[in-house]
């Protein structure tokens, strides 16, 4: 066992994590925190990258992503608030106006 | 190195060949060279171990980079049981402490991985500033974003978590394989340093990093226009 290996599995547990929160949440916000575990994962993978070949372009993508990740935040939680606000019930299933 | 080596030694002895004493002093030089090159063999093998290090980086000579480090471990295990925090908490504001841990043992992590600049920008933006956003929404939320999960639910993710793993497994099959030209060594000593990083962002990276800005943008002002259409329209207002 060694740093890499265990860097890569703990990035694709991490990831697994997020994927089952985004399936079993019902709040949304839970569902994109879920999101934001699945964007950690690949930024930690990026660095790992990074470090490996001694090659800066990783951290600076991994900045990108990082930036990425907030503003996928921001609109998700406007989103939420604006459906959830009114409702008695939060969950992510119920909104029939945003079904597709 | 070596076949130079060998023609500096015959220009001695062709010069050895001339007059008596220049031979004498030839002589001791090439038993000094003999001398020397008993020595010599080790150190053109490391020679060769150093270009095969090169070529291939990740054998033998650079095993201590790769062994198991405990701030590693650590790091990973923390983030790994927040993670599982983020997905089996019920009630949302631990869910949000969750993902608060994740991010700073993240952070830790880019430390100890020599990321310093990603360390900080992770501790600032992500724990300073959006898991402080996931906070408020959670109190804006009908009864603090209760939710009931069902037993179904629980078993389908499951499934899922498990097939992400199995893809993730299969694709990184090759990195876990001994030998394989993906399993390179961390490198030992210092990261890139922020000049560095700051680079790419210029220059191979600079139109993504130009498209963050109306990104942002874009992100704030959908934001801003969400919740203006929640608002009732108020009588002399802006609307």
């Amino acid at each position: 066992m060694t740093n890499e290996i265990l860097v890569v599995v703990a990035a694709a547990f991490v990831f697994a994590c997020g994927a089952m929160g985004v399936v079993y949440r019902k709040n949304p916000v839970a569902v994109l925190m879920s999101v934001e575990l699945m964007i950690n994962a690949a930024i930690l993978l990026l660095i790992l990258g990074s470090r490996i070949h001694g090659n800066a372009e990783g951290q600076a993508a991994g900045l990108l992503v990082l930036v990425l990740g907030a503003a996928e935040a921001v609109v998700g939680l406007a989103l939420a608030l604006a459906v959830f606000r009114s409702r008695s019930r939060v969950d992510v299933d119920e909104p029939k106006e945003i079904a597709g | 190195m070596r076949p130079a080596r060998r023609s500096g030694h015959d220009d001695h002895e062709l010069a050895a060949g001339g007059s008596p004493p220049l031979r004498a002093r030839a002589g001791e030089r090439t038993r000094a060279d003999d001398e020397a090159e008993t020595p010599t063999t080790p150190t053109t093998t490391k020679q060769e171990t150093t270009t095969r290090r090169l070529d291939r980086p990740g054998k033998p000579a650079n095993r201590a980079g790769m062994e198991l480090s405990a701030p590693v471990a650590v790091c990973c295990a923390l983030a790994a049981l927040s993670a599982l925090g983020v997905v089996l908490l019920r009630r949302p504001v631990h869910v949000a402490l969750g993902l608060l841990g994740h991010s700073l043992s993240m952070a830790a992590l880019y430390l100890t991985l020599s990321a310093q600049l990603m360390a900080v920008a992770q501790t600032l933006i992500y724990s300073g500033a959006i898991v402080v956003l996931f906070l408020i929404v959670v109190t804006l939320l009908p009864e603090g974003g209760q939710e009931k999960l069902s037993f179904g639910g629980i078993f389908l993710a499951v499934m899922a978590g498990a097939a992400v793993l199995a893809v993730l497994g299969g694709a990184l099959a090759g990195f876990f394989a001994p030998g394989s030209t993906a399993a390179l060594p961390v490198l030992a000593g210092e990261g890139p340093s922020v000049k560095e990083v700051g680079k790419p962002l210029f220059s191979t990276l600079v139109v993504p990093f130009e498209l963050t800005a109306p990104l942002l943008l874009a992100a704030i002002v959908t934001a801003i226009a969400l919740w203006r259409r929640q608002e009732k329209p108020r009588a002399g207002g802006l609307d």
